[in-house]
């Protein structure tokens, strides 16, 4: 269980805000006592100076107001930096020093140097002066932990060795040099300063010591010579860059830091790393093939991409995916020939990778191919090629699947192009599915339906509506009211979305189209039009009953609430029944707005009908987004049932959980 | 014999494989289930996994990743005893053996050559220094966010991934989720124009995780936590329940409150729905409100508004109602706003377009979890690498220091410098309690 601090609306703050400054004035008046005074900064140091955290933090944020506004005036700083200096250097709570310390880390000028000079060197004040020291910049700072270095031992040392890398202090690089040579306590923290200052002679110290040492001491020698080298790429000198990597490269290192190095020194060859990858894919080194492929991007361009297409049908499988991943960054012949003879390779990594690759590299002309694909694969391999075809970028790609589809013999290719006329959404293709659902071809026909949902429009409905009563189909019919009411879903006032079908059902009398049709305005749930469906209810005619039942099930909102209890409480067909309670269900945990009492009472309503164990359970779980006592009662009431014990257990105590969680609010 | 047809086996493949760090595209992510995972995955091709910090969203993320078939997970580390035998017990159980190995201390985790990859789950005090020795370690890293404590150190770490060729994922999962996808595509598309103003909205206060709210009795810690260890490269401070386990986010010297928390999700699907991933504001003010103790002393209540290159404000906000919680982004021609489980937009039909292949699709994900182990297979950029999640826990930085001083800061986004400001600049770094430090 959590709570949230929070602070009170701003409007609430403001008003007692005020009506604490009345009572306060009002009090203090009456009684002839003074206002409360803003503190001075001494006052307040006097009262930091026995600073202990969670005692007496009220006086964190007066030393907060205080400096700030001292610091702001340039006529004040000074003045407020002797206090703050002064307070370091009496006796105070560690704790209390430190926070003077956040603002001399930001405001500290040479008086701070200075002071923080002598508390580097006490046991209990050094971590605080570096804290203050590493983050002023000012040459004298380098200074006093450049002289410090030499007065410290222990963890002191390490510390002000960090700094001293911190602030990349060259005149420090003798000392650490000789540090990083020495024991092992200070050595790792000198590489580590050494790896940051980066000059030559830092350079030197850690070149000397890769060959003089062993272990993780060598290790970070070594990480700290790659960030040398990185600083001297950064200063354009990639020769001495190359040098230092191909040192930690010959090294004998972990693999890592030696792909590392290749790393590096492939960035610092400049125009020859395009020869220097090659010759790695050529060579037998198959541990640094990856390194190698990963950093292809960086060197290659469009009109010397094709030399790494040249070696690609060399490479072994899992090198070749890697490298397929490079080359469809490159649109060029080159790269969709190697993309194309890759979907051809032996393995099936291989097969994918080149397939998904099409999806950058191809254009129209690899439409065929990836239908070919789609069509004849499967799994994997099927949702490579699909995804590419419908990736493929271009106008002319759509062009080429609707060009595609007359010549396309094969059922499996036609399916797909079908398909991937709704996955992109090619408006021009929507006739051809409209014919195409009016043919002979019921796979293409159902194909052709559901690519007809993404693309169907509002304007499309009366077309859609013919072709609907004309389908012969049950399972077309019902996929094509779906598209039918998506259509309609896309009209932005929802209460005209019934409008076409409501219309077609007053013009129509078979009564199998009325059928369809209220199914069909089940599924757009537009709310104006339930009038109709209550009137189709009254019809003696058992089919129109039966459509107008399960339309009133399938109804989206609550509006059809009293429809479906009515049907569930007077029902004498089972089915119906189950089906209208179970809306009934639905519809009440859609009123999120009404008092959880209230929703209770309506489940606790289609109890009382005398509901299967599916429906209970269905209530139970509701239950706790509606938590309260009367919700409570009922799941504990439902936890004597046999049935669903278990589920009424888990109700009670989500219930409970949430209303404790409300109680804290 | 032929020079290609030496074999390597699984394992030393993984470990040969470099990031490709700095790449846009991300073409060619092959599943995992065509490298190997398809229902039963033998051990030797698993992806050996390990976690560091299980006090709070570590154990979440290790189950998540416990439920992947080529996930093998061999070891748990913290600093909390406590913590890390929940989490061996977790994993022992659900492998049904005692083979799980229990590290206390990451450096030591660190030295097996086994492992591939790290779920990394601890407070942000500690997050470069941890992640840039998996890094060197050769481990591939699934982080929290926000990414860094500082700005310099988000920078480090960027450069640590790079240089070490690690696959990084944040756990900044909204980019995986199809309505942050789809609202941030649209966005970027200009579905509602050119974008006028950005509005991210932030939790405020501070959430009592752990029920310690009060409890800052300073005292000895438990015996079964390491505090000084736990406090590692932060500044002393004597220990009490109210600093540490799940609410250690309420201290600036540990967390950055809940707006340092919430940047790496909203902030981050503000930059992904503007094309700004690689970039940060070059202004950033705001101003902020703490509370009286000393101990969670993050801002509850803040405003900040941070200004884009092309102009573009972003305000961010914490206690504001009049800024929704989540992403809006206003345009000429309308907005669009998202957060966990809302989606609007207007005009209301945008949530019905459809992104074209012609038009800009941004990186698609479904499952966070799967496509960092995805990533790790083929060495493709993650859907929040490290250096975009830098970008975002930058603009936390800058707000940080811009609320603490309490003026207006300019930054030069390419050499990720505060312009003009050198008190400011001092802030863009933290010092380390020896003997921590950040070792490259």
């Amino acid at each position: 269980m959590r709570k949230n601090t929070r602070n009170k609306p701003k409007q609430k703050s403001i008003m007692r805000c005020f009506s604490i400054l009345f009572a306060i004035l009002g009090i203090s008046l009456s009684m002839g006592m003074a206002l409360p005074v803003e503190r001075s900064l001494p006052e307040i140091l006097a009262e930091l100076a026995r600073y202990q955290p969670g005692q007496n933090d009220d006086i964190l944020l007066d030393l907060r107001q205080q400096v700030q506004t001292k610091m702001s005036s340039a006529l004040n700083r000074p003045k407020c930096e002797d206090q703050l200096l002064g307070f370091l250097e009496g006796p105070a709570t560690a704790e209390g020093k430190l926070e003077v310390c956040r603002f001399l880390r930001i405001f500290g000028s040479e008086k701070t140097v200075s002071v923080m000079g002598r508390l580097l060197l006490k046991e209990k004040d050094s971590d605080m002066a570096r804290y203050v020291l590493e983050r002023i910049p000012l040459e004298s700072a380098d200074s006093v932990l450049l002289k410090g270095l030499g007065q410290t031992q222990g963890n002191l040392k390490i510390g002000v060795i960090t700094s001293l890398g911190q602030r990349k202090v060259t005149a420090a690089t003798p000392e650490l040099g000789r540090l990083v040579q020495g024991s092992e306590e200070y050595a790792i923290a000198a590489a580590a300063s050494l790896g940051q200052i980066a000059n030559t002679q830092a350079i030197q110290a850690l070149a000397q010591a890769l060959n003089s040492t062993s272990g993780e001491l060598q290790i970070r020698v070594a990480s700290s010579l790659l960030m040398c080298a990185e600083a001297q790429i950064s200063l354009g000198e990639k020769h001495v860059a190359h040098e230092i990597y191909q040192s930690v490269f010959s090294a004998p290192l972990d693999l890592n830091l030696r792909q590392a190095a290749l790393r590096g020194k492939l960035r610092a060859s400049g125009d020859h790393a395009r020869d220097e990858i090659v010759t790695l894919l050529k060579g037998q080194d198959e541990k640094m093939y990856t390194t190698a492929i990963a950093l292809a991007h960086e060197f290659f361009s469009a009109s010397d991409i094709s030399a790494l297409c040249d070696i690609f049908p060399q490479l072994p499988a899992r090198y070749k995916v890697q490298m397929l991943g490079v080359l469809s960054e490159y649109q060029t012949p080159a790269t969709l020939g190697a993309a194309l003879d890759a979907v051809k390779d032996a393995d099936t990594a291989v097969r994918i990778a080149a397939l998904n690759a099409l999806g950058y590299l191809g254009d129209a002309g690899a439409v065929p191919l990836l239908i070919q694909q789609a069509a004849r694969t499967s799994g994997a391999e099927k949702e490579a090629a699909r995804s590419s075809l419908w990736a493929l970028k271009g106008e002319e790609v759509n062009e080429a699947i609707l060009s595609n589809l007359p010549r396309t013999s094969d059922p499996e290719q036609h399916q797909e192009l079908i398909r991937s006329i709704g996955q992109r959404r090619i408006i021009a293709g929507k006739e051809i599915l409209l014919d195409t659902i009016q043919t002979e071809d019921a796979p293409n026909r159902v194909e052709a339906i559901r690519a007809l949902k993404w693309l169907a429009a509002p304007a499309d409905l009366s077309r859609m509506l013919d072709v609907l009563l004309a389908l012969p189909d049950s399972r077309e019919q019902d996929e094509m009211a779906l598209a039918v009411a998506l259509a309609a879903g896309r009209i932005p006032r929802e209460d005209y979305r019934g409008d076409a079908v409501e219309k077609r059902l007053e013009e129509l009398e078979d009564i199998s189209g009325r059928s369809i049709l209220y199914r069909v305005l089940g599924k757009i749930g537009d709310d104006s039009t339930l009038p109709a469906l209550r009137k189709a209810m009254a019809e003696s005619d058992k089919t129109i009953f039966d459509s107008a039942v399960r339309a009133f099930a399938e109804w989206p909102t609550p509006y059809a609430k009293d429809d479906v209890f009515q049907i569930a409480a007077t029902s004498t067909n089972p089915t119906y029944k189950v089906l209208a309670l179970q809306a009934y269900i639905r519809m009440v945990s859609l009123e999120e707005y009404r008092m959880p009492e209230a929703v209770v009472t309506s489940f606790k309503t289609a109890l009382a009908l005398g509901i299967r164990t599916q429906e209970k359970i269905a209530i139970l779980s509701l239950l706790p987004r509606f938590a309260c006592e009367q919700g409570l009662k009922l799941a504990e009431t439902l936890a004597q049932e046999n049935d669903v014990q278990d589920e009424a257990q888990i109700a009670i105590e989500k219930i409970k959980e949430r209303l404790e969680e409300a109680q804290k609010f | 014999m032929n020079p290609k047809s030496i074999k390597i086996n699984r394992r030393e493949f993984l470990k040969t494989l470099s990031a490709a760090a700095g790449v846009a595209a991300f073409p060619t992510i092959v599943p995992a289930s065509v490298l190997g995972r398809s229902g039963a995955v033998a051990p030797s091709n698993r992806i050996v996994m390990a976690g560091i910090g299980f006090g709070m969203q570590g154990i979440p993320n290790m189950r998540a990743f416990l439920n992947k078939d080529e996930v093998q997970w061999v070891a748990v580390c913290d600093l909390d005893q406590k913590h890390l035998f929940e989490a061996r017990d977790i994993v022992n159980e659900f492998y049904g053996n005692q083979d799980c190995a229990t590290y206390h201390d990451f450096r030591k985790l660190c030295l097996r050559k086994d492992i591939d990859a790290v779920s990394i789950a601890i407070p942000d005090h500690w997050h470069a220094i941890v992640s840039i020795a998996c890094a060197r370690a050769g481990y591939d890293i699934y982080g929290e966010k926000p990414l860094t404590h500082s700005l310099q150190e988000g920078r480090e770490l960027c450069d640590a991934v790079k240089r070490y060729g690690r696959i990084w994922q944040t756990g900044s999962w909204q980019r995986s989720r199809a309505d942050f996808h789809y609202a941030s595509q649209l966005a970027r598309n200009g579905l509602v124009g050119k974008i006028q103003r950005i509005e991210v909205g932030l939790p405020d206060g501070h959430t009592d995780f752990a029920e310690t709210e009060g409890e800052e009795t300073l005292g000895l810690p438990p015996s079964h936590l390491d505090y000084d260890f736990w406090l590692g490269p932060a500044p002393y401070a004597p220990y009490c329940p109210a600093r540490v386990h799940m609410n250690w986010r309420w201290n600036m010297d540990i967390g950055g409150g809940q707006f340092m928390d919430w940047v790496g999700h909203h902030v981050d699907i503000a930059h992904w729905g503007m094309g700004w991933d690689y970039t940060g504001p070059v202004e950033i003010q705001g101003t902020a409100e703490y509370t009286r103790s000393g101990i969670w002393n993050s801002p509850t209540r803040y405003y900040l508004t941070a200004k884009y290159a092309d102009g573009t404000p972003m305000v961010i906000a914490g206690g504001h109602s009049e800024i929704w919680r989540g992403t809006k982004w206003i345009g000429e021609d309308g907005w669009i706003w998202v957060k966990r489980g809302e989606f609007m937009t207007n005009p209301s039909h945008l949530k019905q377009e459809f992104i074209s292949p012609n038009q800009i699709r941004l990186y698609h994900s479904r499952d966070h979890y799967q496509n960092f182990l995805d990533c790790v297979q083929s060495r493709r950029l993650t859907i929040t690498p490290c250096e975009v999640a830098h970008r975002s826990a930058s603009v936390g930085h800058l707000g940080v220091i811009a609320m603490e001083l309490g003026r207006k800061i300019r930054f030069n986004p390419d050499t990720e410098t505060i312009i003009d400001d050198p008190e400011a600049n001092r802030l863009l770094g933290r010092s380390y309690r020896s003997p921590w430090q950040l070792i490259p």
